[in-house]
């Protein structure tokens, strides 16, 4: 018999995933696929122009030429709902990615500060918390002008606070491992701990809570836009759709229901895909022996 | 009493166990008679855990188990079983006691309920005060003090030591049939852990329960077993009674095994048997017994300001530590990590500091290290005091000091390749001066060639610990501090490291600060020793003469508490009721 050296020389390849996690993020991941391609095809090809009105062809139901039907302008469901996907997307990213460069730097800057600076930092997170997204748009809409953009920038606001809570105990974490104390008995001051070990570390948990905070910018925008904040009509977003169709609930409830399971879908992907992603990120996180 | 017919306690016979990638125990046979004691061996991935688990239908959901496995009280096969049978069977039937007491009692439960919930659910006890009498007069015999009062408090305000004997006292409150215990004191430190060991075996012995001990430490298992199984990948490659086995092992591995844990031989050379290498002679040529001209002192009640291994001013200290203290205030209380250390360290000199957990030895390393500030005290690196150092001078202070940690998953980055990890201490150097340096320490510690472009997590522990000392390396220090680098590893591995570490120290002329809690890795790589209790040290002087003739009282405590694999051996020749 064989003796190693080192009986186990290289860590067992992982375990392979369950299949039920898997599923999971294969699952998210396709509905947010179908999304984005729909978003981006819209970009060069739409079945019909979705922005001029053809007062004739008004609230046909599906019908040859028009596979969803039209609105009450005559326009093409279809059309509308791909080019809706692309302002829900664009607003989704926007926020997330306002949210992400507020928040993460105050989270991280914070745990690292420690003492008053700590305090200082995350009790204004606290306080933009404790703001409601919805009066934010208001106000910003107000000052600077409603529309898409304005949404956008108030929702990406809005969602940094999580963002910095997030990122303060996943620093909080990094700094407690030993090859942080490593880092410092090696003369490395604080910004490379926190450039080369904090934000790769805690770079799992950042895109989880982007994904989730995504899936709530594309239903805080449908809101607002269907509250009249949001996009202005007649640009089409998937929130606009369901304040036009609103009207006509009961003869052409489809106009309605389209919107409105695109809406859903895409969050319920978003929220899929998150979890698989943290599931999948989660192990490898770890190390390990 | 136990009621027990004179079928075995346990039999398994085919036992495999897979998970859905690999089979991870390959047909294990064993049986355990009543009342017998039985250890099984085993270093990490052995599957001895997975085997005992199988016994009390703990296996996880995702893994797979055939054979068949019986244990008296439950009927059929216990793989079988359902969990309503089994959560009938566990805490009455058999018991398991786990490696981390601070895991295994609910934290928000007083420790009193908990033992109390035990009796109650399994119907041992009536009523709810019947039950507490009853839990209270198992705290005492788990030699509580106090248990009355103890009975009251949360698994926070215990110790470790107190908490394990807890969750021993849940494990027997029902006289199980079996007890099962997965490496139950390897938290524990070593005083704690001969206490601990000793209150199984004897209550073990005194309820006639069968005890199943799992351990990777050969002295542990022998001092508590009559009979032993060895398992290596899944499979039990010997199997016999402890003495026979271990004196006059048959397979190699666990020949390999009793030689790699032997820290007692080495060869001509001075270097420790592994696990790859043959030796012959047994010269004892330890560290341990070169000549140290350092003096043996004890702790002096009256000399407050004693100075440990002083080394004359004109000599070469590399550090002189003044009356240092550190307390650390949470509100309204005072800890005292460190109350007025004061030693030297001769450049050269590999120092060993011995302590337990509380003894202050983590305090004095972060002090040295520069990377905490003392309360008072001074602590002067080659005729520098740190405390007085500017930020410049601190950083090139620092340079010529590195640490090697005791985890070595949690010291590496792991999202950092190898080359990343142990080029983090240079600074100041070119792109290539810097990947030549990478290459000469890599190959220095015995890694392969193309491991700086790889990732720690697929390295194996000892080869993480490698490139842990690689990174301590690259500064080319002169005080090298060792955190308990061996205790995280495998046995077998861990004669590697320490041949490593003896042979880097050597061929860098660098000084050694070497801490742990183990004796005998300490007297492998130290010459001179300093013992830690309590924030003060307490003996110091020559390994060797430290060891074999202590003088302070907690030293000898040390020393008789560390199992050795002889002493457990010469007493299983003595009778019964004098262990």
């Amino acid at each position: 018999m064989t003796l190693t050296a080192d009986p186990a020389d290289t860590v067992a390849a992982p375990a392979a995933r369950p299949r039920r996690r898997d599923r999971t993020f294969l699952t998210g991941a396709v509905l947010v696929g179908i999304v984005v391609a729909a978003a981006l095809v819209s970009l060069v090809w739409t079945p019909y122009d979705p922005l001029p009105v053809h007062a004739q062809e008004r609230l046909t139901g599906p019908a040859a030429g028009h596979l969803l039907g039209t609105d009450s302008y005559g326009r093409d469901v279809l059309s509308l709902l791909m080019y809706g996907a692309r302002i829900s997307l664009l607003v989704g990213f926007t926020a997330v990615l306002i949210a992400t460069v507020l928040g993460v730097p105050t989270g991280v800057g914070a745990a690292m500060a420690g003492g008053r600076v700590e305090q200082v930092l995350m009790r204004a997170t606290d306080v933009a918390l404790a703001f409601p997204a919805l009066l934010l748009t208001i106000v910003l809409g107000a000052t600077f002008g409603a529309g898409t953009a304005t949404a956008a920038i108030a929702l990406g606001i809005g969602a940094a606070p999580s963002f910095a809570r997030v990122a303060r105990s996943g620093t909080l974490q990094v700094m407690s491992r030993e090859y942080v104390t490593a880092a410092r008995a090696a003369n490395r001051g604080p910004l490379w701990i926190a450039a080369r070990h904090v934000l790769p570390n805690i770079a799992g948990l950042v895109i989880v809570q982007s994904s989730v905070a995504f899936a709530i910018a594309v239903l805080s925008e449908a809101a607002l836009s269907y509250l009249g904040y949001g996009t202005r009509p007649p640009t089409p977003s998937w929130g606009v759709m369901l304040q036009d169709g609103q009207g006509f609930l009961y003869e052409h409830p489809m106009l309605v229901v389209w919107p409105g399971l695109a809406i859903a879908l895409t969050v319920l992907g978003l929220n899929l895909l998150g979890d698989g992603l943290r599931d999948w990120l989660d192990p490898r996180m770890e190390g390990g022996r | 009493m136990s009621a027990l017919t004179d079928t075995a306690t346990v039999s398994v016979r085919g036992l495999r166990v897979s998970s859905p990638t690999a089979e991870l125990v390959h047909g294990v046979d064993l049986d355990i008679a009543p009342g017998e004691r039985f250890g099984l061996i085993g270093e990490s991935g052995s599957g001895k855990s997975l085997t005992a688990y199988a016994l009390l239908g703990l296996l996880d959901e995702d893994l797979t188990a055939t054979g068949e496995v019986a244990v008296t009280g439950v009927p059929g096969n216990v793989l079988d079983a359902s969990e309503s049978t089994m959560s009938r069977v566990r805490g009455r039937v058999a018991s398991i006691v786990f490696q981390e007491p601070m895991t295994a009692l609910n934290p928000l439960m007083k420790v009193g309920a908990q033992v109390a919930e035990t009796l109650l659910w399994h119907g041992r006890a009536d009523s709810r005060a019947m039950a507490h009498t009853a839990a209270v007069e198992l705290l005492d015999q788990v030699r509580l003090p106090d248990p009355a009062h103890l009975a009251g408090q949360y698994p926070h305000q215990l110790s470790g030591g107190q908490r394990q004997r807890v969750v021993i006292a849940m494990a027997l409150a029902n006289d199980p049939a079996l007890l099962v215990c997965d490496e139950p004191t390897t938290a524990l430190d070593v005083t704690v852990q001969a206490r601990v060991l000793q209150l199984i075996s004897s209550l073990a012995r005194a309820r006639g329960s069968a005890l199943l001990f799992i351990s990777h430490d050969l002295a542990v298992v022998a001092s508590v077993a009559d009979r032993v199984a060895v398992m290596q990948h899944g499979r039990i490659v010997e199997q016999g009674p402890v003495q026979e086995v271990f004196t006059a092992p048959r397979h190699p591995y666990t020949r390999a095994l009793i030689a790699a844990s032997d820290l007692e031989a080495v060869d001509e050379h001075g270097r420790l048997g592994t696990v790859d290498s043959t030796h012959t002679g047994r010269t004892t040529r330890k560290r341990a017994d070169q000549a140290s001209a350092a003096p043996h002192d004890v702790l002096a009640d009256d000399a407050p300001e004693q100075v440990f291994n002083a080394v004359p001013d004109g000599g070469h200290a590399l550090l002189r530590i003044r009356d240092l203290r550190r307390e650390y205030r949470g509100g309204r209380r005072v800890v005292h990590g460190l109350r007025g250390v004061s030693f030297d360290v001769r450049e050269g000199q590999k120092l060993g500091i011995v302590g337990e957990s509380g003894s202050g030895k983590s305090t004095l390393l972060r002090m040295v290290a520069a990377l905490d500030r003392p309360t008072s005290g001074t602590v002067q690196l080659s005729g520098t005091d740190l405390a007085a150092a500017g930020r410049a001078e601190l950083r090139r202070l620092r340079g010529d000091v590195s640490i090697v940690f005791q985890d070595p998953a949690a010291s590496l980055d792991p999202r950092m390749p190898v080359s990343a990890i142990v080029a983090e201490p240079l600074r100041g150097l070119s792109r290539a001066e810097t990947a030549d340096r990478v290459r000469e320490v890599i190959a220095a510690v015995g890694l392969p060639a193309d491991a700086p472009r790889r990732y720690p997590h697929q390295f194996s522990g000892g080869q993480r610990q490698r490139i842990s000392i690689a990174r301590a390396l690259v500064t080319r220090p002169q005080l090298l501090i060792a955190d308990e680098p061996v205790s995280a590893l495998d046995v077998s591995v861990r004669a590697q490291v320490l041949n490593l570490v003896a042979d880097l120290a050597d061929e860098y002329a660098l000084t050694l600060l070497f801490i742990s809690h183990d004796l005998g890795v300490v007297a492998h790589v130290c010459d001179t020793v300093l013992v830690l209790a309590d924030g003060r040290i307490v003996e110091a002087g020559p390994t060797r003469q430290v060891l074999e003739h202590p003088r302070h009282q907690f030293t000898t405590e040390l020393v008789a508490a560390t199992p050795r694999l002889s002493d457990a051996l010469a007493a299983h020749a003595t009778p019964e009721e004098d262990r």
